[in-house]
């Protein structure tokens, strides 16, 4: 495998050799990780003889895919924001060295430590963890997320990530509207729901650095404990309870509905942890608000996605099924946002 | 009067003869690949033996309710007035009653690609 015809693990080995003045890198394992349609992951194991990292090391390589989302963070951006997340104590991978690439492979790609344990969030959501075992994940989920959130642009200046110019449910609202007037059609229930996500957007918002994908099936767990949140490439400044939101919205229970935090267990566990770790509880209301914004968030993406398959750029049958997805979505919003009360409509 | 047995008819009998008959010899690597398929041919055979037209009810409804004019058949038979009207405010104190109609033309959707999912949201 390569990129551009070089071959992508012989670069890497040179790289990390570069990279710890290492006398010899001994490759043991160099292979592909499964999912990642906009972002390849391969697991790599490596043997350094000398420099300032001998010994055996487990690795992931991260680089682009050749689908790639306007959205999502460059590969520089996305190890910047690790970096601060590491520093600041986020349960996450350890970064270790960006590749900025100069034309002699095509692409950058960095490398970070593998953590332990699997991702799968149907295995986590419907395997057999205890109900103690669950609200102890969520609580460590819980605090992880609040020291995320602990990181403001007060505090810390973050180059690939601009400062926020509008209030975070402002700027969702715009940036969805948008997507959608590109579309061949009219979609009336999102249409309702960011009506409904404008008329009750909060007067008062914080702005923190944000995952953007925090969500179950994108940390990974090992016997039950939380061992590092993955995929950091929708990472941004925004409200803190977007991130909450999402985590929450009936969409990624992956069918465990009653089990209101990410399908693991009861919200509650993940709320008290966090207001623990970050001094402050989201109130039902800001969450409630930042699901409806979640599942218009998903509606738009599945949109996005069907519309690759409908235009030819990558004809998928998983991709066509997303979009036949989108009746469930819009009952997830209407559900969330009726009746409507008389007092959500006069806050304008 | 179609050909007997009818497209519905021959989705549903390929559909049982992928999961009942290939399914136990493929590879495991395979099976959320027949598993979508098989969904595809579920989703496709309930379309093709739906009598309702969901875009046809809304559109109907739309104008009783909204009076939004002519029906642009260009954009699937939603009328683009309706959203422009949303997005201004001019429906702000009809939310409810446009809710409404919409969650009415998401159920019959829903009971052409997901009937199951109805049926765990307590609508059937």
């Amino acid at each position: 495998m390569g990129i551009n015809g070089v071959d992508l693990k012989v670069f890497a080995g040179e790289f990390i050799k570069r990279a710890t003045k290492a006398n010899a890198v001994k490759l043991d394992r160099f292979e592909q990780l499964a999912g990642g349609a906009v972002q390849e992951n391969y697991a790599m194991d490596v043997e350094l003889s000398g420099g300032v990292m001998p010994g055996l090391h487990q690795l992931v390589l991260r680089t682009d895919a050749v689908a790639s989302l306007d959205a999502s963070l460059s590969r520089a951006a996305e190890f910047e924001v690790l970096s601060v997340a590491w520093q600041a104590g986020v349960l996450v991978p350890e970064p270790l060295w960006l590749h900025v690439d100069e034309g002699e492979l095509g692409g950058d790609f960095y490398l970070m430590r593998r953590v332990a344990g699997d991702a799968s969030a149907r295995d986590l959501v419907r395997g057999d963890l205890s109900g103690s075992q669950r609200e102890g994940l969520l609580a460590q989920l819980g605090e992880t997320l609040a020291s995320l959130h602990g990181i403001t642009p007060e505090k810390k200046t973050i180059g690939a990530l601009p400062a926020p110019e509008l209030p975070p449910a402002i700027r969702r609202i715009q940036e969805y509207r948008c997507t959608l007037d590109k579309l061949r059609n009219p979609h009336p229930t999102l249409e309702l729901a960011l009506r409904w996500l404008e008329l009750n957007a909060p007067r008062k918002h914080r702005v923190v650095l944000t995952h953007g994908d925090f969500r179950t099936g994108n940390y990974m767990v090992e016997d039950g404990q939380l061992t590092g949140v993955l995929d950091w490439e929708f990472a941004g400044w925004s409200d803190p309870v977007e991130d909450l939101g999402w985590f929450c919205a009936r969409c990624w229970r992956f069918g465990e509905w009653e089990r209101e935090a990410g399908g693991i267990g009861p919200l509650d566990a993940l709320l008290s942890a966090y207001e623990r770790k970050a001094g402050w509880r989201p109130d039902v209301t800001q969450l409630h608000y930042w699901r409806v914004m979640a599942t218009v968030r998903w509606a738009v993406i599945a949109l996005l996605q069907a519309e690759r398959h409908l235009s030819g750029e990558q004809p998928s049958l998983e991709l066509a099924l997303t979009g036949r997805m989108l009746p469930e979505i819009e009952l997830d919003l209407l559900q969330e946002i009726l009746p409507i009360a008389e007092k959500e409509v006069s806050n304008a | 009067m179609p050909d007997a047995p009818t497209g519905a008819d021959l989705l549903k009998t390929a559909r049982s003869s992928l999961l009942k008959e290939l399914m136990p010899h493929l590879d495991e690597s395979l099976h959320r690949s027949a598993l979508m398929i098989a969904n595809a041919m579920a989703i496709a055979a309930r379309e093709l033996e739906e009598k309702r037209n969901s875009d046809e009810l809304l559109c109907q409804r739309w104008n009783e309710h909204f009076s939004v004019g002519d029906i642009d058949e260009a954009y699937g038979g939603v009328p683009m007035a309706l959203v422009d009207r949303l997005r201004g405010g001019e429906l702000d104190h009809e939310l409810n009653k446009l809710g409404a109609l919409l969650q009415e033309h998401v159920v019959l959707r829903l009971r052409v690609s997901n009937p199951k999912y109805l049926k765990q949201a307590g609508l059937d």
